[in-house]
């Protein structure tokens, strides 16, 4: 009896782990190939990757861990009201040469008005919300800091207030990192006056829906089944769309669009794509009806799709620029900085202090003093 | 490849197990040593090289200390032959010497800690002649590079496993047994020792390294647990792994939190490196004499070179020295200390544990010696919120800790089986899922 029961012990244990090693070679895919990265660890990974019931273990793993009083699955805070990505460590060598990156192309292009603004990350807003001992970094000093070393030709503009004031509207995504078009609009209207704009009323809008069940980035990464599903809303101008035209530039290859909102993106995982393509392309050029008003160039972290369906009625033409499509390309090569009336710098906290934005831009020598 | 992997679960252990219950047993040594190279070349190809060169060498110097067993002195120069060729390829591919010396320029081979003491104590004992010369290179090989054992733990006698490895046959209660036995190391790696080190880790940073008093002590707790498990994971994976495959190793820890002196918890913490140590290294230095400052040099020794081998760094030596210096004390106490009151040498024993571990839990030695002198001295008695949030996340992982150190269990797992009515049998197809499900969504949260 005892050899009968071990028996199908064995055979259990080996036609499980069979079954998902026959299925995940049957239906698995090689994953691309990473820099500098050997066969075997590709093969690991395109295993790892491609292994049965992906999502239903990580959504078990992280069951079990926030059953166990667990609230923090690595970097991200889940609750059942949010999701939010713990904004903890900055990298102050990185920020101080963004820092120092603006300033030079600030001296660089003396004649343009240039404009910066760091849009906080949802754990700069919802602090208070984090239990005590998760401490996350103060995003209103980081951005005082910052804002206090950018060189005082740039004008810059204040977006941790207005979205702090709206904190209990919809102004970030509960399942994504990203900020919501609500939350967009919440800076625009107190922002755009100083780029000289007089913003306009949420009543020249109609809202829609363009995805009811969105699951952003954060529910991707800790599969956490408790917050509930975002909604991806779409502000539509009341007298028709300004847009009439967009020029999308991909690995050197132009495509044109006829609207500003990148719909094949609703088919994938990244919805939020819609907007301007996410950041997919190197280089998005907006072309409104507004013939004779000033152009915009903005020079953009992936916060800032959100807000240019805003700036539209406003501009004849917007064009936004990714400085990481750049590689080792000079921003120049891109566009042509004197054909702009306004330079805009946006990034969220996030990004400005832990990633490195080059734009090999140089500022011209100084003349060398008369003898 | 580490045994606590996709890849190893789920791919290289149905194929490995295919082939070799497929081969006769006389064959099946060669099948282990394929599995040995698979293992070694799937972290660095060139990691054959070192395993090769051990395998060969102890080879021959095994042969030539047997052929030479009548001359003393040529055997000895053969068998300081094979320590020193193995010694070196340990310092040079296990604990990258030569990268400490000269910068980059060699790789670590998987397995080489195992490989080089095998080879060490292969030669030794046919010099005693406590086992004969292997004549099957590939037999040999088998041993030298002991598959289940290549995760670093545990290291295994020849004379354990030489009449096995002569024709392994697959038994189906040890292998089922075995099967539990493995899933139950994956489980302790993946489910316990990691998230006690990540909290160990959290704690650190939501301390930001200045912690109240009654949280390091705790943090050295986690630590040590963390360790603990690990190995202990390690040394199951590796136990059930050669239980499937038809040898049996017996257990390397001994309930180490249940002994009450530092000399009992270092014989039942990793017993077959303790032995090994016990073996080469104390037993040559304290020799057959009755000197007792040669048993007391040959102790502290081998103690030292115990806590070392974990990693070779100041942090441990120092560590290594100062348990030496307390078993030292143990020992020239002996009688005097065994009229003190149980509770109380528990107690001294393991406030002495738990501040060894506060003193090897920080990457740099400062940073170590800080850590332990804020066991003493911390910024404040108690911090209740960070206390309270480390109290309620580790409480589980604690647990299952506890249980697993406690030999109630195992007891009462014995006591069913010895049973008519087997339940235990009964209840293993329903262990193996539960445990399998458990370990493969921890192990795929790392992905």
């Amino acid at each position: 009896m005892r050899k009968i029961l071990d028996m199908i012990s064995i055979i259990l244990f080996f036609a499980l782990i069979g079954m998902f090693a026959v299925s995940t070679v049957m239906f698995g895919r090689l994953a691309g190939k990473k820099h500098g990265e050997s066969f075997q660890s590709r093969l690991q990974r395109s295993a790892e990757q491609s292994f049965p019931l992906f999502e239903n273990w990580r959504s078990v793993y992280t069951a079990l861990i926030t059953a166990a009083g667990q609230s923090r699955i690595g970097d991200i805070y889940v609750s059942d009201e949010r999701m939010i990505e713990i904004l903890s460590r900055t990298d102050e060598e990185k920020t101080a040469r963004n820092i120092e990156e603006i300033n030079r192309f600030a001296a660089a292009f003396p004649d343009a008005s240039v404009y910066a603004m760091l849009v906080p990350t949802a754990s700069g807003i919802y602090s208070a919300d984090l239990p005590m001992v998760i401490t996350a970094t103060d995003q209103h000093k980081l951005i005082d800091d910052i804002y206090f070393s950018i060189d005082r030709s740039v004008v810059t503009l204040d977006a941790y207030n207005p979205l702090f004031s709206a904190r209990d509207d919809y102004v970030y995504f509960r399942t994504d990192s990203s900020w919501t078009a609500v939350g967009a609009y919440a800076v625009y209207s107190k922002t755009v006056r100083k780029l000289g704009f007089t913003p306009l009323r949420l009543s020249n809008y109609d809202m829609e829906y363009a995805a009811r069940d969105y699951y952003g980035g954060l529910y991707y990464r800790t599969y956490y089944g408790g917050t509930s599903a975002d909604t991806i809303q779409l502000f539509r101008n009341k007298n028709g769309s300004f847009v009439t035209g967009v020029t999308a530039l991909r690995d050197d290859e132009e495509t044109e669009y006829s609207s500003y909102y990148y719909s094949p993106a609703l088919k994938t995982d990244n919805k939020l794509d819609l907007y301007g393509g996410g950041d997919l392309f190197d280089r998005l050029t907006v072309r409104t009806s507004n013939e004779g008003a000033p152009k915009l160039l903005i020079i953009k972290g992936s916060y800032a799709n959100m807000l240019v369906p805003f700036l539209t009625p406003h501009y004849s033409e917007i064009t936004l620029l990714d400085p990481r499509a750049l590689g080792r390309r000079s921003l120049e090569e891109l566009v042509t900085v004197s054909d702009y009336d306004q330079v805009l710098f946006l990034f969220d906290t996030a990004e400005f202090s832990t990633e490195e934005i080059r734009l090999g831009v140089h500022p011209p020598e100084a003349p060398a003093e008369p003898e | 490849m580490n045994f606590t992997t996709i890849i190893f679960l789920y791919f290289f252990l149905p194929a490995f197990m295919l082939v070799y219950f497929l081969t006769k047993p006389a064959g099946r040594a060669a099948v282990l040593t394929l599995g040995t190279c698979t293992v070694i070349a799937w972290s660095e190809p060139l990691g054959l090289l070192p395993f090769f060169g051990s395998a060969i060498c102890a080879y021959l110097c095994g042969i030539f200390c047997y052929n030479f067993r009548e001359d003393k002195k040529r055997q000895r120069r053969v068998l300081v032959l094979n320590t020193v060729i193995n010694l070196l390829l340990l310092a040079l591919f296990c604990y990258s010497a030569w990268e400490q010396l000269f910068g980059k320029g060699l790789f670590t081979a998987v397995g080489c800690g195992i490989f080089a003491l095998h080879a060490i104590s292969y030669c030794a004992d046919v010099c005693r002649g406590e086992t004969e010369p292997e004549q099957s290179f590939i037999r040999n090989a088998a041993y030298i590079g002991f598959l289940p054992s290549m995760n670093g733990i545990p290291l295994v006698r020849r004379s354990d496993i030489c009449e096995t490895m002569k024709a392994p046959r697959i038994n189906t209660t040890m292998m089922a047994d075995g099967i539990v036995v493995m899933l139950f190391g994956i489980a302790q790696k993946v489910l316990i020792a990691d998230r006690l080190t990540a909290l160990f880790e959290d704690m650190l940073y939501i301390t930001g390294g200045e912690m109240s008093l009654v949280l390091s002590w705790m943090g050295a707790f986690i630590f040590g647990g963390a360790m603990l498990c690990r190995l202990k994971g390690y040394a199951n994976i590796a136990r059930g792994f050669a239980m499937m495959l038809g040898f049996d190793l017996g257990r390397s820890f001994d309930y180490p939190f249940s002994k009450l002196s530092l000399r009992d918890y270092l014989n039942s913490y990793n017993i077959p490196l303790v032995g090994w140590a016990h073996k080469y290294i104390y037993e040559p230095i304290a020799g057959n004499e009755r000197s007792y400052t040669r048993k007391l040099i040959g102790s502290a020794t081998s103690i030292i070179l115990v806590c070392v081998s974990y990693a070779p760094s100041m942090k441990y030596l120092l560590w290594g020295s100062a348990a030496a210096l307390l078993i030292l004390f143990e020992m020239l106490f002996e009688t005097r200390l065994e009229k003190v009151p149980k509770p109380i040498r528990y107690i001294a024993a393991h406030v002495c544990t738990l501040i060894g571990w506060g003193l090897i839990s920080q990457p740099e030695l400062v940073t170590s010696l800080e850590y332990v002198s804020n066991m003493f001295d911390g910024a404040t008695l108690l911090d209740y919120a960070p206390l309270l949030y480390v109290l309620r996340t580790s409480a589980p992982y604690v647990l299952l800790l506890v249980l697993t150190e406690l030999p109630q269990p195992i007891r009462l797992y014995k006591r069913l089986e010895s049973r008519r009515v087997n339940v235990t049998a009964m209840i293993k197809p329903i262990v193996i899922f539960s445990l399998l499900s458990l370990c493969t969504a921890f192990i795929m949260a790392e992905v």
